[in-house]
């Protein structure tokens, strides 16, 4: 690049089945260690499929912030810029599903059965904004904004996020996505006939559906400009963000993918860059048969010389936390230099046409990508970039 | 930079596009509907909700027969604003998208609930459990409009408009598209009426609404109606007329009480997003300078009256008791 990137990423923050934090999260993907429980435990379920949490976790004021709030401690150390705020405007978007719904199966059984529910339930939930709450705990004075756009939610919180710092609007956004186990969504993914029983296996030609996840996944964004008024240096920025839409379906992808190629192709138009200089993609790879199908073929025909992995075998699919998870772990593949496995990936797809990394292995490039596709059909792309 | 309004579309219970409020402004009368929950000792409330059969002959029965009302809602609105606006966008991959939504589509929730109760784990409705997302709107709009470029939903409760706003600003600022389609979609439903109630906010004359309200913006002045700005940090420096949004006026500062905070929310009901429904009719105001009379469910005598403004407040009391401003000037 020939211009001094205008995003930095001055910090990461990481709570998933994979680890809490990053030194955790880097330990099993070096390890390749799975950790699936075979059943929820935060709820009752006559169902037996497998999902993937993070485990001795507060509940309070949910799950889903608590997460959040853990992994902004630790972008936000990393970044060095909680306690020292000085006249920085700093925002914070979350990408989230379950977070913004209220859910709470209890409360309705009540309201039916005629006995009197629990407001509290309802008061909890009308506090329980994640971006709002955020901002409140951090007393941050920048803006606040919950995005909900399915599972391509934590991508397009860090495109926003960038979006604000272009438009002046902030010096410093706290992006990325959270969402924690719930019963509405297991039953409902499992009434979609999107679960798996057993381990997921993305982009296997025996993939038979996903695991259901938890966590959160953020970064600190930067102004180029407030980075250096305040001495602060980054190793890696957001080069790219696209978003484009299907406008095809209320749940399923586009076949041919020609949104999600779209999203690639602008976030690549913003980084200034081409395919050819992307080492690594880490992908959606849900290991749903019609998802990994349809975003395999894109893959295959833009990145045949990249690294390619799906890192929902470890952390199963988080929803809304996915795109804001997986955007650091790109970030991390870049700083270390290494592509996590893809793990449960046994056997390459004829339909697909390539065959994920199966091995933790080192690559060196410039450039990570990650993708994310959303019900509703909202495809996002985020580029990441390494400062020489 | 200036956003302009291009285009305004509104399905409210007064109707459906902008001669329905019109209209509905012109004649200062509401007709709210009741709502009774006998079980729940809830007898005769008020409300004001979108007649069904307003969602029919827009020609989407077939593709829209399994959408919710609040996703019928948003599409007719945000069609509405394209025809306002006299933009056809089909196929445009160069218009963002974006709807905010306080409660999202909570009666699909309870329904799949109810299916999850009734049929078990095992047997539940898919159907329902993908309406009840919140980007579902959305996908039906985006896919009636054949709309490609971003499209994202927002959902921050009271502070949903506002924040979708900001981020339409930030999109054209900086050339992410040229033009934004933005609005709210809200619903009513027994649930939420039944816990409306029990929370007892807002006066004693309250009355929940619901409908979908869109603006069709951009940076170009065309032939905008009005412009907007979504930063509006000191009101008091503002000579303003403010129309109020919200339930509790008390929280504004006391300096711009009684300018002209009036309760002109009650043509649309109460909604998270109701500041968006005075955007519109704020809009309307400066486009046509009338002041509107205040909204009564007896034929009103009193009629429209000139309004010699250049500029409007849309002052919000939030549920969490903030309170903020966006203002509306004349081009």
């Amino acid at each position: 690049m020939s211009t001094l990137p205008a995003i930095l990423i001055s910090g990461l923050g990481a709570v998933s089945a994979a680890g809490a934090g990053i030194n955790e999260t880097l330990k099993t993907f070096s390890e390749g260690k799975r950790l699936i429980s075979s059943f929820p435990s935060a709820f009752e379920t006559s169902l037996d499929c497998p999902v993937m949490e993070v485990k001795d976790f507060s509940a309070e004021p949910s799950k889903t912030i608590a997460m959040a709030k853990v992994a902004c401690e630790e972008a936000l150390v990393e970044a060095k810029s909680p306690r020292e705020k000085g006249n920085l405007k700093i925002g914070v978007v979350v990408g989230t599903t379950v977070g913004c719904m209220f859910q709470s199966l209890d409360f309705y059984k009540d309201y039916k059965k005629g006995t009197a529910p629990d407001s509290g339930v309802i008061k909890k939930y009308l506090r329980s904004d994640p971006a709002k709450w955020l901002k409140n705990h951090f007393h941050f004075e920048g803006p606040f904004l919950t995005v909900t756009t399915a599972c391509a939610s934590g991508a397009n919180a860090i495109g926003i996020g960038s979006e604000w710092i272009k438009a002046g609007l902030c010096d410093m956004v706290l992006a990325g996505g959270t969402d924690e186990l719930d019963l509405i969504p297991y039953t409902g993914f499992n009434s979609l006939m999107l679960l798996s029983k057993s381990p997921c296996k993305p982009f296997d030609k025996n993939r038979n559906g996903l695991n259901l996840g938890e966590g959160a996944g953020f970064v600190v964004l930067e102004s180029f400009k407030s980075a250096q008024a305040r001495g602060f240096k980054s190793d890696l920025f957001l080069a790219g963000y696209g978003t484009a839409t299907d406008a095809w379906h209320l749940t399923g992808p586009h076949p041919e993918g020609l949104y999600l190629e779209r999203a690639i192709h602008k976030a690549f138009q913003a980084a200034g860059i081409s395919a050819l200089e992307i080492g690594y993609v880490n992908a959606h790879g849900t290991s749903t048969p019609e998802n990994d199908k349809t975003e395999g073929k894109v893959l295959k025909k833009l990145f045949s010389h990249s690294g390619i992995s799906s890192t929902k075998g470890f952390t199963g699919h988080t929803l809304g936390a996915a795109g804001g998870l997986e955007a650091v772990f790109s970030a991390l593949a870049l700083r270390h230099e290494f592509i996590p496995p893809n793990a449960g990936f046994e056997e390459e797809d004829p339909e697909i046409g390539f065959s994920p990394v199966t091995e933790s292995r080192s690559f060196s490039g410039t450039y990570v990508l990650s993708t994310s596709l959303g019900f509703g059909g909202v495809n996002a792309a985020l580029i990441v970039g390494k400062n020489p | 930079m200036t956003l302009y309004i291009q285009g305004i579309g509104i399905v409210f219970s007064g109707g459906c596009g902008i001669k329905a409020l019109e209209s509905t402004l012109e004649k200062g009368l509401i007709r709210p509907s009741s709502f009774s929950l006998p079980q729940r000792g809830i007898d005769n409330k008020k409300v004001l909700r979108v007649d069904p059969s307003l969602l029919l002959g827009y020609g989407h029965e077939k593709k829209l027969r399994r959408a919710h009302p609040i996703n019928c809602m948003a599409l007719i609105a945000a069609e509405e604003a394209l025809k306002e606006a006299n933009l056809p966008l089909t196929g445009d991959t160069d218009t963002g998208v974006l709807l905010a939504t306080g409660l999202g589509s909570h009666k699909a929730t309870f329904e799949y609930q109810d299916s999850l109760l009734t049929y078990g784990e095992k047997e539940a409705s898919p159907t329902q459990f993908s309406h009840s997302v919140h980007n579902s709107s959305m996908s039906y709009l985006t896919q009636h409009l054949n709309l490609h470029g971003p499209a994202l939903t927002i959902s921050n409760f009271c502070h949903s408009f506002e924040n979708a706003l900001l981020l339409a600003y930030a999109w054209i600022f900086q050339g992410a598209c040229s033009k934004v389609l933005l609005g709210v979609s809200e619903e009513f439903g027994d649930v939420l009426g039944y816990i409306l109630n029990g929370l007892q906010i807002g006066e004693k004359d309250f009355i929940p609404g619901e409908g979908a309200v869109f603006f069709l913006l951009s940076a170009d002045k065309g032939n905008a109606c009005c412009a907007l700005d979504p930063f509006v940090s000191s009101p008091l420096s503002l000579k303003d007329s403010v129309l109020y949004a919200g339930i509790n006026p008390g929280v504004f500062p006391s300096e711009i009480k009684g300018e002209f905070l009036t309760t002109y929310g009650k043509y649309f009901g109460w909604m998270m997003t109701q500041n968006a429904f005075m955007t519109a009719l704020g809009a309307l105001m400066l486009e046509k300078q009338k002041k509107y009379p205040l909204p009564c469910e007896q034929e009103n005598a009193d009629g429209p009256k000139s309004f010699n403004q250049k500029q409007l407040l849309i002052g919000t009391s939030h549920l969490d008791e903030s309170f903020s401003f966006i203002r509306l000037y004349t081009t």
